[in-house]
């Protein structure tokens, strides 16, 4: 199955999970004790029927280009593109769900300047160190001076500094 | 008339002040940086660029916001010109002849008559939307909550079926975007609904964060594709840049005829300046005793589809000012804009905030001359951004998207939820799934729900009350139309294509 038949049928089921979800909530105290449970009941339907519809018409769809052969001839180079893009996306996920978990407890400075730097190793490679720490701990250090002084946004600090 | 007149008046004693003068053009000239990047249109500028003004007053924020959401406008065609590549979908008609005359040694001419095209088309949107906003605004009032309901199902739909050749993933998309808008405490009865015991899912899901999610990271996802590409060539030394007597008499009636139809088309949901800046380049083809020079450098090529461009970016405020609908990414996050400080665009807003609302309109006047000043002189300066090679802009477009994120709600559940929308905005592009329903029904799904149920409860239970009112019929006809139309062309195409 391809990408557009896959995610299709990804919003059908998140849609028949919503409606499950939304039957088994908890009634209202005041009111109407369903009222809060009607909109999510309508959207969650629409979405489960709508998303099946879509799914059986990119079904079709790709049922028919399997069958008439047309398949898109994907050079090597394309495919190697292809992987380092993938890598590339799932290396800066993850850094992002770490940036979250160490966030608060590490400060701005230090987290972000992971962040960045494992995005900008993960781009520029090993080979380019100078220049991937130094847009990393740049740019952290310059965020975090314009948002706490002069925007006067608090961001977390480094646990016993200042910054 | 007059008292129109005298609310424009106040809005300019609000928003011309030296100090916002100063806001706009800062604001302006980072807009038009961050909006000539290519990959990051206005939607994503603004989203960015918002915590700039969390600590600034309302409407020295607004105004700000303003400057950023014209500059982006502008941005958007100079990288059209230079390379190739259009800053966001609007400028793509920029790219047609745009690219061409600077390949034709007329990049001066290129830049200069893209901006002052754009100048004039905003201004004239500016002058429209201050005789329009207000009866709008009025005519609004009026609606009760059956007739709000509907507008906002009416909007929707239009937004979905809007979505080119693929109306039922428009549909899915939107049902996503409204389910989202479910997650929280309801706000009539306080149950919590889909918050899995999680307390900072309890406030619900601030949109902006789906905003930034989609546009700021999902881009730069996409964009990782390009990122081992050389950097394309650029002119970077340019003469006086202007342009000749010949081609203003040429451009003048193309960019006065673009300029109602670009506003118009903004002002429906879902079009924008995409289809604005398109239909417009189609019409002056059309029009043009030399047709075939058009795609060559023809500068009316240019200049037409660059006033639609920012009269659609002007009349796209008008449904988020007055209705509180926005009608775009853009003007969704614009309307952002306006929540955090507050601010609950809709007809209301001209009665309870006529300063913050006229100060708003006053400021579009300002920006628009104000980016004509900077874009011209300094478009040589400018333009240079667009020698930062990718592999250092990607990376800090996404630490700008996460910390823009963090000063939205100071949570860092939130950046979590960010490359879940990340990521969800990249899936959704590779299956061609349009994402601006899902947008546009995270912003209006809270406010759909609650006039949904303050019409039943009103009516004592009964959906008559949605067909009660002549209003609320033309809505509903509305709401069928929008999805019947473009059902009966396809059809209809689909026979002509087979009796071809």
């Amino acid at each position: 199955m391809n990408i557009k038949v896959k995610t299709t049928m990804a919003f059908t089921v998140f849609g028949f999970l919503y409606t499950m979800v939304a039957l088994m909530m908890p009634k209202a105290a005041v009111g109407n004790p369903f009222a809060p449970k009607v909109f999510p009941l309508i959207l969650g339907i629409g979405l489960t029927v709508m998303g099946a519809m879509y799914t059986a018409k990119e079904y079709k769809h790709w049922k028919e280009e399997q069958a008439s052969g047309e398949k898109e001839e994907i050079s090597p180079e394309k495919l190697e593109i292809e992987k380092k893009t993938n890598r590339l996306i799932t290396i800066t996920a993850l850094a992002g769900v770490v940036y979250a978990a160490i966030f608060e407890e590490a400060g701005y400075v230090i987290s972000t300047s992971l962040f960045i730097g494992a995005i900008m190793f993960a781009i520029n490679g090993k080979k380019k160190w100078i220049l991937n720490l130094a847009v990393a701990i740049i740019f952290s250090v310059a965020v975090y001076f314009v948002f706490s002084t002069l925007l006067a946004i608090p961001l977390p600090k480094i646990p016993g500094l200042e910054i | 008339m007059m008292e129109i007149l005298q609310n424009l008046m106040h809005g300019f004693s609000v928003a011309a002040t030296p100090m916002n003068l100063l806001w706009v053009t800062i604001g302006g000239t980072l807009g038009t940086i961050v909006g000539m990047l290519p990959g990051l249109g206005p939607a994503t500028g603004v989203a960015v660029l918002l915590p700039l003004t969390f600590s600034m007053g309302p409407t020295a924020a607004l105004i700000t916001m303003c400057g950023i959401y014209y500059g982006a406008m502008f941005g958007g065609s100079r990288s059209s010109i230079l390379i190739n590549t259009p800053g966001d979908g609007a400028a793509l008609a920029a790219t047609f002849d745009g690219y061409p005359m600077a390949m034709n040694g007329r990049a001066e001419a290129a830049l200069a008559m893209s901006a002052v095209a754009s100048l004039i088309g905003g201004l004239i949107s500016a002058v429209l939307i201050t005789f329009v906003a207000t009866p709008v605004s009025m005519f609004a009032l009026k609606f009760g909550p059956a007739e709000y309901f509907l507008l906002m199902v009416a909007a929707l739909s239009m937004t979905a079926s809007m979505s080119k050749g693929n109306m039922i993933g428009g549909f899915v998309s939107m049902f996503v975007g409204l389910i989202i808008a479910t997650v929280g405490l309801d706000a009539q009865s306080g149950v919590p609904r889909f918050t899995f015991g999680i307390m900072e899912l309890q406030q619900g899901i601030d949109f902006l964060i789906l905003i930034i999610g989609i546009y700021a990271l999902g881009e730069v996802f996409k964009s990782f594709k390009s990122i081992n590409e050389g950097q394309k060539d650029m002119q970077k030394k340019f003469g006086k840049i202007w342009f000749t007597k010949e081609d203003w008499k040429k451009c003048l009636m193309p960019i006065l005829r673009s300029t109602p139809l670009g506003f118009v088309v903004g002002a429906l949901p879902g079009a924008g300046g995409t289809m604005a800046s398109l239909m417009s380049y189609n019409n002056e083809k059309q029009l043009s005793k030399n047709p075939d020079d058009f795609g060559k450098g023809e500068i009316v090529g240019l200049a037409a589809p660059e006033a639609a461009n920012n009269a659609a970016s002007v009349g796209a405020l008008i449904p988020m000012l007055t209705l509180g609908i926005p009608g775009s990414g853009t003007t969704a996050v614009m309307m952002g804009a306006l929540l955090m400080l507050g601010l609950q665009p809709g007809p209301m807003l001209f009665v309870q905030h006529p300063d913050i609302a006229w100060g708003l309109i006053a400021s579009m006047f300002i920006g628009n001359i104000v980016l004509a000043i900077v874009n011209i002189p300094l478009a040589g300066l400018l333009v240079r951004v667009l020698a930062i090679p990718p592999k250092i802009l990607y990376p800090i477009v996404l630490g700008l998207a996460f910390i823009g994120t963090y000063a939205i709600g100071n949570s860092v559940m939130d950046f979590y939820l960010l490359v879940i929308f990340g990521v969800m905005g990249l899936f959704m592009s590779k299956a061609k799934v349009p994402t601006a329903p899902m947008i546009l029904g995270v912003i209006v799904g809270g406010t759909m729900e609650q006039s949904f149920r303050q019409a039943i409860v009103l009516s004592d239970g009964s959906l008559s009350i949605f067909t009660g009112s002549p209003l609320a019929i033309t809505l509903i006809v509305l709401t069928i139309g929008s999805v019947v139309f473009p059902l009966i062309k396809e059809a209809m195409k689909k026979k002509e294509l087979a009796s071809a």
